[in-house]
């Protein structure tokens, strides 16, 4: 049971990652917070999931975002002033960040690739042995003479940086000229 | 509560144990039971260990080969800043070819590779290193990048920039501001250059804060030192190490520090989203702020209001907004003019 929600979590509200942190960005002034509240939106939605899987994915994550947000700006001091304003126009903005991807198998492996090629020297080799050239541990080792222990190290933080360059953070820095446009500004009429 | 960090991180040892060979029938039960343990334990999990197999496709896909280097630059550019791609079409090639060099056994390291970074008023860019490292340049801004395989230096010609630290204990990440060095120590900090004030704030780790050479002095310092052949401490390399939460203001040879919250600090950077946050700020501040990055500038013509206290946050290239703000929340009149805005106390409002 656990395996196949892990399947639906991968498959339904992943691939929305970019477009969820690039949307909490555009909400929360706070970079530094963004992450966590990503975290507490999977966590919500997860939970919820784990009952009865929703219809509609997609729509669920995001109104889950804007109830989480809500509840922040109630227990935060400090509000955007475009925040609230701004929440009543999000199915718009839902719309309009729709991640699907169709790329060819040289496109993926180009993108692949390059979020790989990102990484931090020793830590590139390392998840490079490992993930790509299927290397153990051992042999990696011994291969740059260092501890199996320093490996692991290189690799957990390998996998964090992935994920983070795969669905959220990396990708959310590259889209700053959309972020401009798409934000609704407060109404000057009133 | 465990934090998020926390979480990501005993996930992502999981995963990597997980890979090893030391992987036993016990230690796949003490990971399920991990994972029952709370939600947010399968959440990280989940979302890392889908990273990991996706990862895992460069494989599947034939990684082996080289992929063309023009492909691999997916930065969406913006229309008013200038950069040279070729240079960093150049520092990505370079990095691949690393790469690839890695999977065959050998270790080469990135050649040299240096390149000009420039923004215009009101501007703002990202700018990933091949290191793993990450700039962002504020407003008004210019700098140099130059990695080579024993040191990672960055010049910053003018205004403001973020940096995002990659680990590399062989090569020094050094910014240089006139005849002051930043050298990061592991590290997040922002380093800003007005005239001859640095301002330094470190977000993250630690910084060493170094003079190197004679202060930076205007013309007039230099006319009065030049008269009167005054202290000459000014010669002595200063260091100091500035950790986390830590604002710097350097003025030629003075440097005031100041310890804050580690959030304040962070707050006082939003500008890496294009927005500005002030809280209890004096509207002098607040509008110099505006000016750095509009071109349209903002004039207060009346000391009366200059010392009014302002707070939230803005979107640095909307004036309209905060002018419009202003007049709404306080009793201040705006006359707008084509390429200025005059503030002034307004005698009706309360």
């Amino acid at each position: 049971m656990n395996d196949s929600l892990e399947e639906w979590f991968g498959r339904e509200i992943l691939p929305h990652e970019p477009a969820l942190v690039r949307f909490l960005s555009r909400k929360w002034a706070n970079a530094a917070d963004v992450q966590d509240i990503r975290h507490d939106i999977y966590i919500r939605v997860l939970e919820a999931a784990e009952r009865e899987r929703p219809s509609l994915p997609k729509a669920y994550l995001f109104s889950v975002a804007r109830h989480i947000l809500v509840d922040r700006v109630r227990r935060d001091r400090i509000v955007a002033i475009d925040l609230l304003e701004d929440l009543d126009s999000l199915n718009v903005l839902i719309d309009e960040a729709t991640p699907e991807r169709r790329e060819t198998a040289r496109q993926q492996l180009q993108r692949l690739s390059a979020l790989i090629q990102r990484l931090p020297a020793r830590c590139r080799e390392v998840v490079w042995m490992r993930r790509v050239e299927d290397l153990p541990q051992k042999a990696i080792a011994e291969r740059l003479g260092i501890a199996e222990a320093t490996v692991e190290k290189h690799l957990v933080r390998g996998i964090r940086l992935l994920a983070d360059a795969l669905y959220g953070t990396e990708r959310n820095q590259d889209t700053g000229s959309e972020r401009q446009t798409a934000v609704i500004e407060p109404n000057h009429g009133k | 509560m465990e934090s998020r960090e926390q979480v990501e991180h005993l996930a992502a040892e999981w995963i990597a144990r997980r890979d090893s060979a030391a992987w036993t029938a016990a230690d796949a039960s003490e990971l399920e039971a991990w994972l029952t343990q709370s939600v947010s334990h399968r959440v990280a999990y989940y979302r890392l260990n889908a990273a990991w197999t996706e990862a895992g496709r460069v494989r599947a896909l034939g990684g082996a080969k080289l992929p063309a280097a023009d492909v691999l630059d997916v930065r969406t550019e913006r229309p008013e800043i200038t950069k040279r791609r070729g240079v960093v079409r150049f520092a990505i090639a370079a990095g691949v070819l690393v790469l690839m060099a890695a999977g065959l056994g050998v270790f080469l390291y990135q050649t040299l590779a240096s390149n000009r970074f420039t923004t215009v008023v009101g501007g703002l860019q990202s700018v990933p290193m091949a290191d793993g490292s990450r700039v962002t340049l504020n407003t008004d801004s210019q700098l140099r990048i130059v990695l080579s395989d024993r040191a990672r230096t960055v010049d910053l010609d003018r205004g403001e920039a973020f940096f995002e630290v990659a680990h590399d204990p062989k090569r020094p990440f050094v910014v240089q501001v006139g005849n002051r060095r930043i050298t990061a120590l592991g590290t997040q900090f922002s380093v800003r250059r007005e005239g001859n004030l640095v301002r330094v704030v470190v977000t993250e780790g630690a910084v060493r804060l170094e003079s190197v050479g004679p202060a930076l002095l205007t013309h007039e310092e230099v006319a009065a030192r030049d008269s009167t052949e005054s202290s000459r401490t000014a010669d002595l390399p200063s260091v100091k190490i500035l950790s986390a939460g830590t604002v710097a203001r350097v003025s030629g040879d003075d440097v005031f520090i100041q310890t804050r919250p580690v959030a304040d600090v962070v707050q006082s950077l939003t500008w890496r989203s294009g927005l500005l946050t002030f809280r209890d700020t004096p509207l002098a501040d607040a509008v110099a702020e505006f000016n750095r990055y509009n071109s349209r500038k903002i004039v207060i013509d009346d000391p009366a209001i200059a010392a009014l206290e302002v707070g939230g946050v803005f979107r640095a290239t909307n004036l309209d907004v905060f002018v419009h703000l202003l007049e709404q929340g306080f009793a201040v009149n705006a006359t707008v003019e084509a390429d200025r805005i005059i503030l002034t106390a307004s005698p009706h409002h309360p």
